[in-house]
């Protein structure tokens, strides 16, 4: 009896370790698929690409799109997007008169995803478009999937109208959070890495916010949280606060939850000056004074590298507390380094930021908005994700831009309007 | 921008948790005797699974703490607390009983009731039941002024088996919301209403200590969108995810 009541214990400790390891996290791997419709095919003039951007017409079975689509290009491929958080990155070639695409389709707010290939034919639009004279009618049509199967569902796109004359004089900063959008739909990508900042334009991105701290030798890097941890990393040899380590320790025994390397803030800023297309860059600092002495000067420079390279980007110190802002305000010139103050639109004035960020659960504050554009200034507002508040602060609000771990909605809701 | 800070019990608790269970279960093995030949189970041992053998006691009670695991990216920067379990049972007479349940771990609370019907057999039963749950949480913190409210649904299922100084159960429940809202200050984050949210399957072991004191140790997987607890994440991920729970009850009388 004895035998048998321990066998039953221990099968209900197995249970339990079970039960335990059953709250893995996981990833929605971007579909893959096994052949290629696009070898062989030319690239796309810049001319035409435009000629194909605006607001479409949505038929689709199987799955809920909405009625409208929003077409965009980007630095790397072509974003649909649609108004539940859906949303495609298309990559496109021409050949025969033909325009054809592939790509996958994923849920930002979900896990679905699949692969996607769609074709505009010569005579429904893309003989124009390849010929760079504008049309007034461009289907694409073609089929959207599952996971890595072939695509099967019917996905049928029809050219409403071109964006907005308000919408394209406007620069509106659409900036994803923690460098890519804290890759809230399991994209299998780390946030605060070079990946993300790579990637993170796909989504309809402008610009990003990347969260800095400094290391023990006073090296700046992006990270999110104070420790190191199994969310951001992968299991390593170190543990504990991640600012007790020197930049040389982290570079060699940690790697994020993906496998990158912590990069550098000079490493990330020379990438997204270099590499990327995006316009503004908010520096969040997790770190006091010490992090401002590091942060300051990198900076600087990097303003000064973007400017030779002429390259148009804002880069900006992010104020998000009194001990920050006290610690920025010990600093000779800080009246002529630009920031971005979340605290008050006076606190704002105090330090000549450039930028007011408001938290959004402040609302709209369309008053002290038009008062900051008044000044010359900017606003944005931080960290917006539900899809309702989104669209209301786009419709409703006055904001020249909105950071978010949802730029595909961000980016629906703003191109979307009239 | 730390944008959720809300409960979290780390795999390590689970674990010291999980430890103290083992070496009670372990330590107690030399009191499984004492009760076996004992026909009437309540007069040997109080339960909260097997309320309707031949009761002398109207209500039953039981206070207890649970530790959870959400997962990681629904929680980020955690803060750990446990959560407080209060359950009291009112025997009614036909193998009718009911139940309510206060869970709390301070900015978050669920306090429910509901009838439950039990069949009960020599060495076990089976008991239905309805469970409606009203939930409330608010937290004044950095400025945020955050507070939710609403209605859940638990219609559920449990088959419990005795052997011994234990009793044995297994219990499934469905979580249908009707209605939930979140709000910072006074604008509304979120509010659903009407939805399937998964289900929870549990596996409860309720072992008699010395004389009548009764442990009862649970884990449960909650299988679900919305974990109310977890209010303050204010996610918006549109996902079943699995959340171990893990708790120890002492039952009152």
């Amino acid at each position: 009896m004895m035998g048998k009541m321990k066998n039953q214990i221990l099968l209900s400790a197995v249970f339990l370790l079970l039960f335990v390891e059953c709250n893995r996290d996981f990833d929605i791997p971007i579909p893959v698929s096994e052949e290629s419709t696009l070898v062989g095919k030319n690239p796309l003039a810049p001319a035409s690409k435009a000629l194909m951007e605006g607001i479409y017409e949505v038929q689709a079975e199987g799955e809920n799109l909405g009625d409208t689509i929003v077409v965009k290009w980007n630095r790397k491929s072509l974003l649909f997007a649609c108004n539940n958080g859906k949303y495609f990155v298309m990559k496109a070639g021409a050949g025969d008169s033909k325009i054809f695409f592939e790509g996958y389709w994923r849920n930002a707010y979900g896990d679905d995803t699949g692969l996607c290939t769609m074709t505009i034919d010569k005579t429904e639009g893309g003989d124009d478009i390849l010929n760079i004279i504008p049309s007034k009618k461009i289907v694409i049509r073609g089929w959207f999937g599952y996971g890595d199967s072939n695509p099967g569902q019917p996905l049928t796109l029809t050219y409403l109208r071109p964006f907005s004359e308000k919408v394209q004089k406007r620069n509106f900063n659409i900036l994803a959070h923690r460098g890519g959008g804290r890759t809230s739909d399991k994209l299998p990508v780390s946030e605060n890495s070079l990946a993300i900042i790579n990637f993170t334009e796909q989504l309809g991105s402008t610009g990003i916010e990347i969260d800095v701290r400094v290391t023990r030798d006073k090296i700046a890097f992006l990270y999110h949280d104070s420790g190191i941890n199994l969310r951001l990393t992968k299991k390593g040899p170190l543990a504990g606060e991640i600012k007790a380590y020197s930049w040389n320790e982290l570079s060699n025994y940690v790697r994020l939850i993906h496998g990158e390397k912590i990069p550098s803030l000079e490493e990330a800023l020379t990438f997204t000056i270099d590499s990327t297309n995006l316009n503004f860059v908010y520096l969040d600092m997790k770190d006091g004074k010490e992090a401002l002495e590091v942060v300051i000067p990198i900076q600087k420079k990097m303003i000064k590298y973007a400017n030779e390279q002429n390259r148009d980007i804002t880069i900006v110190v992010g104020i998000p507390n009194q001990t920050v802002l006290e610690d920025f305000m010990k600093f000779s010139d800080y009246q002529n380094i630009p920031s971005l103050c979340e605290l008050t639109v006076d606190d704002m004035k105090k330090v000549n930021a450039l930028v007011w960020a408001p938290r959004w659960t402040m609302g709209t504050q369309n008053d002290l908005v038009r008062q900051i554009h008044g000044e010359g200034k900017i606003a944005i507002c931080w960290t917006i994700d539900n899809p309702n508040w989104i669209k209301n602060f786009i419709t409703n609000g006055q904001f020249d831009g909105l950071l978010t771990n949802y730029p595909t909605v961000v980016t629906y809701h703003y191109y979307i309007q009239q | 921008m730390n944008c959720n800070n809300c409960l979290d019990l780390s795999t390590g608790n689970l674990q010291k948790l999980l430890a103290i269970v083992l070496i009670i279960a372990f330590c107690n093995q030399n009191l499984k005797g004492q009760v076996k030949d004992q026909k009437n189970l309540e007069e040997v041992m109080p339960s909260m699974f097997l309320t309707q053998s031949d009761i002398k006691t109207k209500f039953r009670s039981s206070i207890g703490l649970s530790m959870v695991q959400p997962p990681k990216d629904l929680i980020e920067m955690a803060f750990q607390a446990p959560l407080f379990n209060y359950r009291l049972i009112y025997q009614l007479p036909g193998s009718f009983s009911i139940e309510g349940n206060i869970n709390t771990i301070f900015v978050s609370n669920q306090i429910s009731l509901g009838p439950k019907y039990e069949i009960t057999k020599k060495d076990g039963g089976i008991r239905i039941g309805w469970d409606i749950a009203f939930i409330a949480g608010r937290m004044k913190h950095l400025g945020f002024d955050n507070s939710t409210h609403g209605w859940l649904h638990y219609p559920n299922i449990s088959g419990s088996y005795h052997w011994n100084s234990m009793i044995l159960t297994l219990k499934a429940e469905a979580v249908v919301v009707s209605f939930i809202k979140t709000k910072t200050g006074e604008n509304e984050v979120s509010s659903s209403s009407n939805f399937y949210n998964g289900f929870t399957g549990g596996f409860y072991l309720e072992q008699r200590l010395h004389k009548n004191n009764v442990l009862i140790f649970g884990l449960k997987d909650s299988y679900v969108k919305y974990y109310w607890p977890t209010w303050l994440a204010f996610s918006t991920f549109n996902r079943f995810y699995h959340i171990p729970e893990l708790s120890v009850c002492w039952i009152l009388r």
